[in-house]
């Protein structure tokens, strides 16, 4: 039973060669149909041959599957359109500074005593710059990371929406685990964060609350997690706790709103049918809902709706 | 003890707030989008609340988000590089502070220079000394060939120079080839820091060793100056000493947050930027600094924000407040029409004056105020000086200067800054302009955690 068992397969085209290629997702996999034997092309690459553009594309998307930098920069909800064409991606590179330019900024940050590593920050690909410049530099490192990471989340959102929330999914799936329990506490905030920017928007859709009102922190304890709205008009408060596994579970197969329903946890992931806890109104108890995919969503993910109501 | 991950949590959500903002109205600009997140940030790592490192993180993932939602569209993605910091400090490496001595001497000279396209006048009124830095402060004014009158005042020029220390640096309305020979003869190249319209100039020289040397030692012990170029000179008695003026420091005691936040707000009057434009920015401080812990519900400077939201109609959300009666010195300034500074004149300007403005104010929060004179044409006024010690670029938090000359106006000195080996000569436009006419000034100098007070008896003169 996976979070993604909720999701339908999905394509996306990636420039490759002189022509384009399709990419696929499918059970939490990107797969590369028209390089039926990759690994044997990563090998060759190894060795000094070109490694084709799918080919490095699947190993970003690999590189950035637990990367909290991917929901920062992901889409929130559906509304959020993070359009992002090829095109971009090559005006972005063609616009990245040399290395050395990177090198006199990450200086001058080094030099004024305020560079720190980034806890939880992912390390440097090793294919920029050499480790023994890095280790004389930690500044620069962390501005070739930065850049790295800019120029890698680009070329990831590219891919489409479909993949972006994908994406999105399988990082709150990589920290919701119980052994990640630790990581997370380091990482509250940014939880926190995570959490209030996607459920944000669909309570708002929910109840019609302004999403400012709205505050998420995460659910540490066994349980689907709280709710309470306070306040009335414009006063009107909710605060929740969730798990980050909502993010995965919920958010990132678009089943956050129901018919009407808030759903709070996904007791049987599926597609096209799921069952999941859904909330009627924010005072009442939840109750278990079987939804159905009925078509295309915004966004390409499913539109669901309550098939029955246990 | 202040809760760094209430602070973290604070700062990233106000930063999921600003992308919903961003995203659900095109008229929002990246700027517009990321101001309030980074001023709260520089808050945070300003007052110990959060790590600079991690408000600079968090202030650079919502500039990649949002230039990932400005892709294709009509939005504005310009300026990202600036953006992306918390906030910035000068280059590191040692301030000359209070452990190095500051002197400032009255100069009182008036060089002629007509042997040029144009003729000059410069306004020599002090020297600022230490150990490592020697500038001379001063106003110039240039006008047509003939407007001038010639040889009033005629001395020897300074023997001929085979090249200058920095070839080529030229400024419109600045002589470029000024240079010194101190008491042993050695030689120095005068070279211009500060702003004008080419007619009327004002800010300082730097003296700068010609040929190189590391360091200017023997001009703190110096006893005069030739300063000029080939054609005439002045000589500047480095011996001479103004009276001694009396400075009151009061620390303000304030805590931590409402301290930042009234050095930001005082700031708004130092600075060039419209007040109205950042108030949404200065609003948003008070619920961050109170959210962890650093601002008292009873704020004045809250109050005050909320006066200032009122007066601008900008929005308040962010401030329950109560309005508080504005400062004698703000209102005065806000009534006076400063925001019509500067304006042309149909008359004539008067001629240039200018006066000794002689203070050192104490060392407060690390940096050390100099004010050497003031110059003075038409409604354009110069208050010249320096900040000795480490200042954020912008000056958001430096010393704010308001004067309060003998009728009761007050006057708010907006520096431009020139940093120099740690230091940060200034020239700062006065506003509302001092005319020769008054005869003394107070000086209040704010600081994030003193006020320093001084009054100075003005002595103006002219060509």
């Amino acid at each position: 039973m996976n979070w993604y068992d909720s999701l339908p397969a999905a394509d996306a085209t990636v420039p490759c060669g002189s022509g384009t290629h399709a990419v696929r997702w499918e059970a939490g996999q990107l797969m590369l149909p028209s390089h039926p034997d990759a690994e044997a092309e990563l090998v060759l690459g190894a060795l000094g041959g070109d490694k084709p553009a799918c080919v490095k594309m699947a190993e970003t998307w690999t590189r950035h599957t637990a990367d909290l930098a991917v929901l920062t920069t992901g889409p929130r909800c559906a509304a959020d359109e993070v359009s992002v064409g090829w095109d971009e991606v090559a005006k972005q590179r063609a616009n990245l500074p040399p290395l050395s330019q990177a090198m006199r900024a990450a200086r001058l940050r080094a030099t004024s005593g305020r560079f720190r590593p980034v806890q939880g920050a992912p390390a440097v690909p090793a294919a920029l710059g050499s480790p023994a410049t890095l280790a004389m530099d930690p500044g620069m490192a962390e501005t070739v990371r930065r850049q790295q990471q800019r120029i890698e989340m680009i070329e990831l959102l590219a891919l489409g929406a479909a993949l972006q929330f994908r994406l999105s999914g399988a990082v709150c799936a990589a920290w919701a685990g119980p052994d990640k329990a630790d990581e997370r506490r380091a990482r509250r905030p940014a939880f926190a964060a995570a959490l209030t920017g996607r459920f944000a928007p669909a309570a708002a859709e929910w109840l019609g609350i302004d999403p400012d009102a709205i505050t998420v922190v995460p659910h540490e304890t066994p349980g689907w997690g709280a709710m309470e709205l306070t306040g009335t008009g414009a006063g009107r408060r909710l605060r929740a706790a969730l798990p980050v596994g909502w993010l995965a579970d919920v958010w990132a197969c678009g089943l956050a709103v129901v018919s009407g329903h808030l759903v709070v946890a996904v007791e049987q992931p599926g597609y096209p049918r799921a069952s999941v806890l859904a909330l009627p109104a924010p005072d009442a108890e939840p109750v278990p809902v079987d939804a159905d995919a009925t078509d295309d969503g915004p966004a390409d993910l499913p539109a669901w709706k309550i098939a029955h109501q246990g | 003890m202040v809760d760094m991950e209430r602070a973290e949590t604070y700062l990233r959500d106000l930063a999921e707030s600003e992308l919903r903002r961003f995203r659900d109205s095109a008229a929002e600009t990246l700027s517009d989008a990321t101001s309030r997140v980074q001023a709260v940030a520089a808050a945070f790592t300003r007052t110990g609340a959060l790590d600079p490192a991690v408000a600079d993180a968090i202030v650079d993932d919502l500039t990649t988000a949002l230039e990932m939602r400005s892709y294709g569209g009509g939005q504005q993605r310009s300026a990202r590089a600036q953006l992306r910091r918390a906030y910035r400090i000068g280059p590191g490496g040692m301030y000359p502070g209070a452990d190095s001595p500051v002197s400032v001497t009255p100069v009182g000279e008036l060089l002629e220079l007509r042997d040029g396209e144009t003729d000059m006048d410069v306004y020599l009124v002090a020297a600022i000394r230490t150990a490592a830095l020697t500038c001379l402060s001063a106003g110039i004014l240039s006008l047509p060939k003939g407007s001038l009158p010639r040889g009033r005042k005629k001395r020897q020029g300074l023997p001929p120079q085979a090249s200058r220390v920095i070839p080529g640096w030229s400024l419109q309305g600045i002589p470029d080839d000024l240079r010194a020979v101190d008491d042993t003869g050695r030689c120095y190249d005068l070279v211009f820091n500060g702003g004008g319209d080419n007619t009327w100039s004002a800010g300082q020289f730097n003296l700068l060793p010609n040929p190189r040397a590391r360091q200017s030692p023997l001009l703190v012990s110096a006893a005069w100056l030739d300063v000029g170029n080939d054609d005439n000179s002045v000589r500047v008695d480095l011996t001479a000493r103004f009276p001694a003026i009396a400075v009151t420091t009061t620390a303000n005691r304030l805590p931590t947050g409402e301290q930042f936040l009234r050095i930001r707000t005082e700031a708004m009057f130092s600075g060039y930027r419209d007040i109205g434009a950042g108030l949404p920015e200065l609003a948003a401080l008070v619920p961050a600094l109170r959210t962890v812990g650093l601002l008292p519900e009873e704020s004045m400077t809250a109050r005050l924000i909320a006066a200032l939201c009122h007066r601008y109609a900008a929005s308040s959300q962010d401030i329950a407040d109560p309005p508080a009666p504005l400062p004698a010195r703000w209102a005065a300034l806000l009534t006076s029409g400063y925001d019509s500074w500067p304006e042309s004149d149909s008359t004539a300007p008067p001629s240039p004056a200018a006066a000794h403005l002689p203070v050192t104010f104490p060392e407060t929060d690390g940096v050390t105020t100099v004010l050497s004179g003031l110059v003075t044409r038409g409604r354009r006024t110069t208050v010249i000086g320096a900040f000795f010690g480490a200042i954020d670029q912008g000056y958001p938090e430096g010393p704010c200067i308001w004067l309060r000359d003998d009728g009761g106006q007050w006057h708010v000195a907006k520096p431009g800054s020139w940093s120099s080996g740690g230091v940060n000569i200034f020239g700062a436009n006065v506003v509302p302009p001092v005319p020769p006419s008054i005869s003394a000034v107070d000086v209040l100098v704010i600081s994030r955690t003193a006020d320093a007070r001084a009054s100075v008896p003005l002595t103006w003169w002219t060509s």
